[in-house]
């Protein structure tokens, strides 16, 4: 799980980043200022520094210039303007997020960028069951548990989301692609054969009204 | 226009050069013709009344040497026709006592021969008693008519020439006449074009130097406009811009908490905290749109003029400040120099008024050490209300932009939140100053201190 410090001077935000960041496993810092970020990074080691570009005692792109280590950087910005984008990917950062942001969203790009940077986790162990995401092989106690594609793909993204309830059509969307042309009772048909093979009867909730949603206990440091 | 004046002048002239050239042309020809036919005339009447003397001597004398008395007479017309022969003049008799066919009319007129030139020609009878005899005087005039041919092409000619130089010379006139319209036919080309600085030299002081003055002074009201234009669209423009980014932000916290609670399994404790954010960002877009509103109704509002005693209203703002603040240690004072002082106003907008710049003070001093002055003074015919502080201060940069909507000095969203405040107070405090046709004046110092100055003229 990787651990990531937000630079965001408005505390709504930064709270809402942080409540998002934590339901699918990852520890968060809070700062809400550009100085700060120096403090934190004295303290802690961190995987990933979400940061805002207009903040009180320097701004992002301050703070960014004067990074020594090589952490990855994501700008998180109401700043959309196409010269600030390129400034900032300029600057070094490794990708640019405009406000106001889905959550989903959010948390694909963090993962792509710690995916780069050989941060992602690999592994996922749920009670008896072990996913091995990079060998995309799925271990139930010893043996090894036989998914098709699809329920692979499924489970990914179950995983990578956690804790977050995801749509049926969302799960269309993310894990057979806008062209499919499919009921959403494939989705169903999908994850009721997850449920058995893996005995996850009980991590797979069915949300009303939405979807469905693979309950983790929270991490808590 | 200037072509058409041109033609229309030079038309004109040339109509009255021609006509008086061609009246003084027909009189010279006129009374040169009458003079040459009296000549002749006279002439006439002199060879006849001589020859008809001669001819009553022959007659009386008997005194002739041809066979017929006619005959005797026609010889010595050939002798008047050798002595006028020098002067060009021929002479004819005959006799219609022997001639068959009736006499011609006795008539002077000129004639033509294509060997002989121009003639004029008398013709009568001769007087009494020798009136069978019709003398024919013809004189050879053809070097005066050419001589009045020669007279009227020379005019001819000199009319011609002067028309040549008239034109010039009208040209160049008519440019010099129409040089500063092209200059203003120039200039407004070029403010139609965009250059709305453009402006002419007036020079002179005729009809044309004064549209020189008119035009500029369109010019300048076109500029202004367009300023003052540009001007009120860039401030639309940024009031636009401002009201999105004011909206965007806690609408981003909005969605957020809410697709947090809708997505994830949500502690009690998440519940509450997410609920709280919500309603906070929610009660600032209500702050935000309500002094929208209140701004949009006092857009060319008539206030409700009642007379207000300062002593009253000092009273109240002062009430509603402790209300507001009842733990602040910034210490108010509330100073009116007359009890009778009082202004014309809305009372309850110049409540807001104070209120709102009370607040902003209060806002701007330390905590602790914090001293707020509220002074009304009499003037002349007006009252002045000054609010001092002796906090932060506003920076030159800050003074210029403190009008604009959501403009703010504390740039922290997060004590703005908390405060209640949404960017719109002295633009609130602008439109109420406005209306009431006062004028409001806001002097500040880095760390001294701010001081707004607001002067009711209404009597």
């Amino acid at each position: 799980m990787a651990k990531i410090l937000i630079a965001e001077d408005e505390h709504a935000i930064n709270t809402l980043i942080k409540k998002n960041l934590t339901l699918v496993g990852h520890s968060c810092v809070c700062v809400f200022d550009g100085e700060a970020v120096f403090d934190a990074l004295e303290a802690h080691s961190f995987d990933l520094i979400l940061l805002d570009i207009m903040m009180p005692k320097m701004d992002g792109f301050q703070v960014l210039e004067a990074l020594i280590e090589r952490i990855p950087v994501i700008f998180l910005t109401a700043r959309s303007a196409i010269d600030d984008r390129v400034k900032g990917l300029r600057l070094g950062a490794d990708d640019y997020i405009v406000k106001p942001f889905d959550m989903l969203e959010l948390q694909a790009r963090i993962e792509t960028v710690l995916r780069r940077f050989n941060k992602a986790d690999t592994t996922f162990t749920l009670a008896d069951v072990k996913i091995d995401m990079a060998g995309q092989q799925v271990f139930k106690g010893e043996s090894f548990v036989e998914l098709s594609p699809k329920e692979f793909l499924l489970i990914e993204t179950f995983v990578k989301n956690r804790n977050i309830a995801l749509s049926r059509d969302k799960l269309l969307e993310m894990v057979w692609g806008y062209d499919f042309y499919g009921d959403t009772r494939t989705v169903d048909v999908h994850v009721h054969s997850l449920r058995k093979k893996l005995g996850w009867e009980h991590m797979i909730k069915t949300v009303y009204k939405t979807g469905y949603r693979l309950e983790v206990a929270k991490h808590e440091d | 226009m200037k072509i058409k004046t041109f033609i229309a002048t030079y038309l004109l002239f040339l109509l009255i050069l021609f006509s008086s050239v061609s009246i003084v042309s027909v009189y010279l020809t006129n009374s040169q013709v009458d003079m040459i036919k009296n000549k002749s005339a006279g002439q006439f009447q002199a060879i006849a009344h001589t020859l008809s003397r001669d001819i009553a001597m022959m007659w009386g004398r008997g005194d002739w040497h041809h066979p017929t008395f006619s005959e005797g007479v026609a010889d010595r017309v050939r002798s008047y026709n050798i002595y006028y022969s020098n002067q060009n003049i021929q002479l004819t008799i005959r006799d219609f006592n022997f001639l068959d066919y009736d006499p011609p009319e006795s008539e002077l007129f000129f004639t033509h021969y294509a060997d002989a030139g121009y003639r004029i020609i008398v013709r009568d009878f001769l007087p009494e008693p020798f009136d069978n005899f019709m003398l024919e005087y013809s004189w050879d005039a053809t070097s005066d008519i050419l001589g009045m041919r020669e007279t009227q092409n020379i005019l001819l000619i000199t009319a011609m020439v002067f028309s040549v130089v008239a034109a010039i010379a009208l040209y160049f006139i008519l440019s010099s006449i129409f040089k500063p319209l092209n200059v203003i036919a120039g200039a407004s080309r070029e403010i139609a074009g965009g250059q709305f600085g453009k402006r002419i030299k007036v020079q002179g002081k005729n009809e044309l130097a004064q549209v020189s003055v008119d035009f500029n002074q369109m010019a300048q009201r076109v500029e202004d406009q367009i300023a003052s234009l540009e001007e009120e669209a860039k401030n639309k423009q940024q009031f636009v811009d401002n009201f999105a980014h004011e909206i965007r932000t806690p609408l981003t916290s909005i969605y957020g908490y809410a697709e947090y609670m809708h997505k994830a399994a949500l502690s009690e404790e998440d519940i509450i905290e997410s609920a709280a954010y919500i309603m906070d960002e929610s009660r600032h877009m209500k702050n935000i749109a309500n002094s929208l509103l209140e701004l949009a109704t006092l857009r060319d509002y008539e206030p409700m003029m009642t007379t207000i005693s300062i002593n009253a209203l000092f009273h109240d703002v002062m009430q509603s400040m402790y209300q507001s603040t009842p733990e602040s240690k910034v210490q108010l004072f509330f100073e009116n120099d007359d009890d009778n002082n009082t202004i014309v106003g809305q009372e309850d907008l110049i409540k807001s008024l104070l209120l709102n710049l009370c607040n902003n003070a209060m806002k701007a001093c330390d905590p602790n050490n914090g001293i707020i002055k509220v002074d009304a003074v009499k003037q002349q015919t007006s009252v002045k209300l000054t609010v001092t502080d002796n906090g932060c201060g506003i920076s030159e940069k800050d003074l210029q932009k403190i009008f604009e909507p959501f403009y703010r000095l504390d740039k922290s969203r997060n004590r703005i939140l908390a405060s209640g405040g949404v960017g719109l107070g002295l633009t609130l405090c602008k439109r109420i100053v406005d209306v009431h046709n006062a004028q409001m004046t806001i002097t500040s110092q880095l760390d001294k201190g701010t001081s707004v100055e607001i002067i009711f003229t209404t009597p």
